[in-house]
């Protein structure tokens, strides 16, 4: 399974790393990468970010925890790539950002009508 | 704090208090990070420095009345302090290079790509005597002004967009001599700060549908000189990004 946690600040895009293990707090599949080492590799860089007793050290899992203040102090809606964008922000609140409002790309296929699904009328005869 | 080990570079970088880089956004915070653990280390040593000078002087004065050979080198011990406290302060870079600027670029780091940022910081004491632009007295007060364009940077994030910043900051001291009930006189001094934060993002056609250019600035104003935190500029980059209106996925 690929990793769940997602990159960067302004825009968000799929990690795409394989798991290595489950958060032990919020239960995501994460990849080494973002796993805390500080917690010995068993909590995820955000779940560890959130522990008050984190040094105030600029390093991943205070980015981590940065972005997520961020959003959350601005109320910004970063631009989603990848994967994730097709899942759509219904899709993504399932994945742990329900509380973030992601543009995510609209798909091409949106805007179309399948011939199954266009309203039936009265025709030329 | 231990202070960590710098290389030849970043010495550099310490003492001639400019940066000039081209390198991707791993290294340049492979290169900054230690920089501004080294400026922490040094602010902390200082301080412990300046304490121990203060109170070897006053107990030196007080000895002196009393037990004068344990006064005089406690004098002499203060007098040492002193001198390496102020060869610390020549080592003292600015505080927006550990408050500021390697915060941004820790939190940006995963929005950079790959490619060399062009990045430029003017790391020396905002309100030093090159940085003082005009200096005038109109009634009694005279206002000093120091202006610092201390950042500047270019580089192109992941979505392909090629974002540009600079921050200009303009401090304002206002200083009088006032005098007291007791007759005494005082220096007051007042210091204001106002920051002016441009950015520019192009935007990648292929993800945006057009290439196009997006301006934003933005002026702060401060009543303290201390640094601007991160939050300042990411929301003048974060602003154009909430202008962008991504292309149609495939």
């Amino acid at each position: 399974m690929a990793c769940m946690a997602k990159r960067g600040l302004l825009t968000l895009r799929d990690c795409e790393n394989t798991e290595e293990r489950n958060c032990a707090n919020c239960g995501r599949p994460m990849c080494r990468e973002h796993l805390s080492a500080r917690s010995g590799y068993t909590k995820c860089l955000e779940c560890a970010a959130a522990d008050p007793e984190k040094d105030q050290q600029y390093d991943a899992e205070w980015a981590s925890g940065y972005r997520r203040e961020y959003y959350r102090r601005s109320g910004y809606a970063p631009i989603l790539f990848g994967a994730a964008a097709a899942l759509g922000v219904a899709g993504l609140a399932g994945a742990y950002w329900d509380h973030v409002d992601q543009r995510a790309f609209r798909s091409r296929t949106a805007g179309m009508i399948d011939d199954e699904e266009r309203p039936v009328g009265f025709g030329d005869s | 704090m231990p202070k960590p080990p710098l290389n030849s570079e970043q010495s550099n970088i310490v003492r001639e208090k400019q940066v000039s880089l081209h390198q991707p956004i791993n290294d340049l915070l492979a290169i900054l990070g230690p920089i501004a653990q080294y400026d922490t280390a040094i602010e902390v040593s200082r301080r412990n420095v300046g304490c121990a000078a203060a109170v070897a002087i006053v107990a030196g004065v007080v000895m002196l009345f009393f037990v004068w050979w344990i006064g005089i080198p406690l004098l002499a011990a203060g007098v040492v302090l002193l001198i390496v406290w102020n060869k610390k302060k020549a080592e003292d870079i600015s505080d927006n290079l550990r408050k500021c600027a390697v915060p941004l670029l820790v939190a940006l780091r995963e929005d950079f790509s790959g490619d060399p940022i062009e990045l430029k910081l003017d790391l020396r004491p905002p309100m030093s005597a090159e940085k003082q632009t005009s200096k005038g007295k109109v009634d009694k007060v005279t206002t000093t002004i120091y202006t610092d364009p201390w950042m500047s940077g270019e580089g192109v994030l992941h979505d392909g967009s090629r974002v540009r910043w600079s921050v200009v900051e303009t401090i304002i001291e206002k200083s009088y001599w006032k005098r007291g009930s007791s007759g005494k006189s005082k220096l007051k001094t007042k210091r204001k700060k106002h920051v002016e934060i441009e950015a520019d993002l192009t935007l990648k056609a292929k993800n945006y549908g057009e290439k196009q250019t997006l301006h934003g600035e933005q002026k702060v104003k401060r009543d303290t000189i201390d640094p601007i935190p991160p939050d300042v500029i990411i929301n003048v980059i974060a602003d154009l990004y909430r202008q962008a209106q991504p292309a149609a996925a495939s």
